[in-house]
């Protein structure tokens, strides 16, 4: 057992204010809308089992998982081929699994277990890091599952994997000119990564350079943009945001559910919004310093990365400085797999924090 | 190797590392924040007017604002708001796939009678607009315009047809299919005044009565000003009404009256169609006014523009005798005769080169201008203006007001045609034809008021259809001395011209006398100018007057064109007036002047 003193508080409630809110505005987004009706009650239910599984998870010694680490990374990969194989599709993309009665998707998971699994390779190489083999096996580690879930095909999730093992490597000490390289060779592979991109996916970031292309396909962010706008600093108030509650703004529980903050909440929400995800990132790369090894390091900075990155790439969506890629936001947007999944993630961070000093009763 | 990366990764160890991080992560979230404070403190210009666009639509999302309503002088309602419903498509709604959106619109074209490409188009997720580019569509409309027995009928219909376990909304229906309710204007009368009331066509249209010249009181944008207030209105219409209501002088009875009447007598007559108008001779106001053919405000899809106009002050027509009124008008008032003045006719007369004729090819002799007004002797009318002269006769026609519109209160009102000396197109012989009123055109309405004027002791009054405005429950009243124009001829004219009117009424008694009332009238029987030529046979018959003559209360128009049975106003158009007076008198409570008749009678 770990050191309950060192259970970080701050991070716990400012996570329960997050969930909580969360829960309100995918209320307020579907109000009146026939078949999301029950969506705020689900997302209640996940939030009160996501915050047992972070509970959960923080009870976990994380040091436990290194035995595992292939284990896990096998079970991702499953999951992931899996969902190619009998998926549900839904919106023109194969992303949800039947598990029984449950339906998720697997690509949530996949992220917190690929994390996990990378983490504990390079926590395992720690000294050898600086070699390229390393660099290159840990690369492939991650390619093979940006692949799959490319395939979906999702394009987000599959960056956010990229970006994961991006700042992981960082941390973990990759040496600057193999990350150099890696970045030229980037740019070189750019022109064929084009190539075969699907259509919309290319069409996404040209009209995001470009947003004069489609205003079809501009509408939502155009919409996302007006409640933000037009929320003011004050916001309309809870459940009376024309945009969202005229229906003008689609997919507003989920990826759009933080211009509905803006419109309701005004600036003051959003940025207290965004002042508490900042916050909660803060205290879990916080975990990274205070982590008694480099495997608790390394966890804590790979699930603080992917919290923040999804922040960054929604938010930044939601205010027209990000492409529309499918990025819920974290803690908030509708959806009980990415919720989970972050809690998850959360609570072990808990458990990193937790056995950061020696265990004394020896 | 190993020795040189560790003394590297002192130099940059795992804590410097994490340092970067932290700052990188950092800067993007101040970015972030920066991006959102420019976002809600300075929105780019096309957001600020879509959100203008938005708010707008969003007020007007909540219901269309009731007109006022429409009432008689006794506040009988003669239009009232109801509801009507459109069904609509709300596209961007669907959440369903290709294949179900394919099947749904398929149902639809069937229940609802439509094109199944034009409904793919309607219903499509996206459409070109103004300029050309694509933007979603959120919104087609499926039926216009549907009653509430239609509504019910349809709702059952689309339930049963695109019925789906499970997946109700409100009233049954899909979530993006629904009923918007708008106001409808309803007529409780039927036709009754159809053309006083006019249509309201908010999608455009030609102005027509009513509706049209009070329309921004009647939606509610103009308000009648403080000086007109009379106090609290007795009528509990605000609750029904966003606008101001409105309180016409239209009797209901009256103006019901005068349409069965007419409508017989064009029918009897085989005639194309006429007017009557009735006056209230002391205030202007009108009392009816009733054209046929008319139309059904509640249907108005179904007629045309043609008919929709108001033909009592839109059109005009040469009045033929009934015109003498105003040489007599004239004659009299300048001193120029008296009742007993003698006149010799010859049975024709030579004008500007023109020889006049009297109607029939008869001549009287040596008559009175009494008798030769009875008689309807146009010589001696021409006579009349030759020795009153053009400056004299011209100056009179002004003053009853035949050189300009009346200004009534309702839209449409055409110009009298009058040529005057010194105009291009006047002539001599114009002095000889005006004086029983060929070769001039007025409108049905001016005559009436002319008519009026002069059982209104020669004073001229303003026509009106609106006597209150009622705003948020407070009634207004245009002060009665704005509808005083001028005084015509002087007050002792005006009673020696009635008396010469009510000895034409008597002597022809038995078309145009009035049981137990004193009446004044004169017939006229008008040939109809076409191509710039007369036909005999081609007329309009006319009939004016007012009664009862001792106290006139209303003036009434009879005008019928173009009767193919009997022709003279004298035979067609007097019995109109007769029979419209017997029925009116007691509504209006006016006590019998000559109850001797009525006992004689029986």
């Amino acid at each position: 057992m770990g050191n309950w003193h060192d259970f970080d508080f701050i991070l716990f409630g400012c996570t329960l204010i997050l969930v909580v809110t969360g829960v309100a505005m995918v209320y307020s987004a579907t109000i009146g809308v026939e078949g999301l009706e029950t969506l705020a009650r689900q997302q209640a239910i996940y939030a009160v089992l996501g915050m047992m599984v972070m509970l959960l998870f923080a009870l976990i010694d994380y040091r436990f998982l290194e035995h595992f680490a292939w284990l896990i990374y096998a079970i991702a990969l499953a999951m992931l081929a899996a969902v190619l194989i009998k998926g549900e599709m839904i919106y023109g993309a194969q992303r949800w699994l039947k598990l029984g009665p449950v339906q998720f998707q697997p690509s949530e998971p996949a992220k917190l277990l690929i994390t996990i699994a990378l983490a504990a390779y390079l926590a395992g190489h720690k000294e050898e890091i600086n070699r390229f083999r390393h660099v290159m096996f840990s690369l492939i580690m991650v390619g093979i599952p940006c692949l799959l879930i490319y395939m979906q095909p999702d394009l987000g999730t599959a960056i956010t994997l990229v970006v994961i093992w991006l700042v992981m490597m960082w941390a973990a000490g990759i040496r600057f000119h193999h990350l150099a390289f890696l970045g030229f060779s980037a740019i070189a592979a750019l022109p064929f990564i084009w190539m075969s991109l699907k259509d919309y996916m290319r069409h996404r970031i040209l009209i995001f350079l470009n947003p004069h292309l489609d205003p079809g396909t501009t509408y939502n962010l155009e919409q996302a943009l007006i409640s933000i706008g037009s929320g003011g600093f004050l916001g309309k108030g809870f459940a009376k945001g024309s945009q969202s509650q005229l229906h003008f703004l689609r997919v507003r529980h989920t990826d759009f559910i933080f211009s509905v903050i803006g419109e309701e909440l005004g600036f003051l929400g959003a940025i207290l919004v965004l002042l508490l995800l900042f916050l909660v990132i803060w205290r879990m790369l916080r975990a990274a310093y205070l982590a008694r090894d480099p495997l608790g390091s390394l966890l804590a900075v790979g699930l603080g990365s992917l919290t923040f990155f999804q922040v960054l790439v929604n938010v930044g969506m939601n205010m027209g400085i990000m492409p529309v890629t499918g990025i819920p936001l974290p803690f908030i947007s509708s959806g009980g797999s990415a919720l989970i999944t972050l809690l998850a993630g959360e609570g072990l961070v808990q458990s990193v924090l937790i056995r950061r000093k020696k265990i004394e009763f020896k | 190797m190993a020795r040189k990366s560790r003394r590297f990764s002192l130099r940059f160890g795992p804590g410097e590392r994490l340092k970067v991080t932290y700052i990188l992560g950092g800067l993007l979230a101040l970015f972030m924040v920066f991006r959102l404070m420019q976002l809600i403190s300075h929105p780019p210009q096309k957001i600020i007017e879509e959100i203008n666009r938005y708010e707008q639509a969003q007020g007007a999302l909540p219901r269309e604002p009731f007109r006022g309503l429409i009432f008689d002088c006794r506040g009988e309602p003669l239009v009232i708001n109801g509801s009507h419903y459109r069904l609509v498509a709300y596209v961007d709604r669907m959440r369903v796939t290709e294949e179900k959106r394919e099947q749904v619109i398929e149902k639809l074209a069937q229940v609802l009678g439509w094109d199944r490409g034009e409904l793919q188009r309607c219903m499509a997720k996206y459409r070109l607009n103004e300029k050309g580019t694509p933007e979603p569509n959120y919104y087609c409309v499926l039926e216009g315009e549907v009653d509430r027995i239609r509504k019910k009928e349809l709702e059952a219909r689309l339930k049963e047809v695109l019925s789906e376990k499970g997946k109700q909304g409100e009233g049954g229906l899909p979530d993006w299919l629904g009923f918007e309710a708008f106001p409808i204007r309803y007529h409780p009368e039927g036709r009754l005044a159809s053309h006083i009331l006019g249509t309201y066509l908010p999608l455009g249209g030609i102005p027509l009565g009513i509706e049209s010249s009070y329309n921004d009181y009647l939606t509610g944008k103009m308000k009648p000003s403080r000086a007109w207030a009379i106090g609290e209105s007795g009528l509990p219409i605000s609750s029904l009404a966003d606008g101001c209501s409105l309180i016409l002088t239209i009797d209901r009875e009256i103006q019901r009256a005068a349409e069965e009447i007419l409508e017989k007598t064009v029918l009897n007559h085989n005639a194309d169609g006429g007017t009557i108008i009735v006056v209230d001779t002391a205030t202007g106001g009108i009392l009816a006014m009733a054209n046929y053919p008319d139309f059904d405000p509640d249907a108005i899809t179904e007629v045309t523009q043609q008919v929709l106009r108001n033909p009592a002050i839109s059109e005009v027509y040469e009045p033929g005798s009934v015109f003498k009124l105003v040489t007599y008008a004239a004659a009299l008032d300048s001193g120029l005769i008296t009742p007993e003045s003698p006149f010799y006719d010859e049975g024709h007369i030579f004008v500007g080169g023109h020889e006049i004729r009297n109607f029939g090819e008869v001549a009287y002799g040596d008559v009175t201008a009494v008798r030769a007004l009875v008689f309807s002797i146009n010589v001696v009318a021409t006579k009349i203006n030759l020795l009153m002269g053009a400056d004299v006769f011209y100056s009179y026609v002004r003053r009853f007001g035949f050189d300009a519109k009346t200004g009534i209160d309702l839209p449409g009102e055409a110009n009298p045609l009058v040529k005057f000396p010194g105009d291009s197109k006047w002539s001599p012989s114009d002095l000889g034809t005006n004086s029983f009123g060929q070769g001039i055109s007025v409108t049905p309405l001016h005559m009436a008021m002319a008519i009026a004027a002069i059982a209104n002791k020669g004073l001229l009054m303003k026509p009106h259809v609106v006597s209150e405005i009622i705003c948020d429950g407070q009634a207004y009243r245009v002060p009665p001395e704005a509808f005083r124009v001028r005084q015509v001829i002087s007050p002792q004219s005006a009673e020696t011209l009635t008396k010469m009117m009510v000895e034409v009424v008597d002597y022809w008694h038995n078309q145009a006398g009035v049981p137990g009332y004193s009446a004044a009238g004169k017939t006229g029987t008008a040939q109809i100018p076409i191509g710039g030529s007369y036909q005999n046979q081609e007329v309009i018959a006319s009939f004016g007057g007012f009664v009862p003559a001792s106290d006139p209360k209303v003036a009434i128009l009879v005008k019928i064109n173009r009767p193919k049975i009997a022709i003279t106003g004298l035979e067609v158009a007097a019995p109109a007036f007769k029979e419209l007076a017997i029925r009116i008198l007691p509504l209006l409570g006016v006590p019998p002047d000559r109850p001797g008749e009525l006992a004689m009678g029986g």
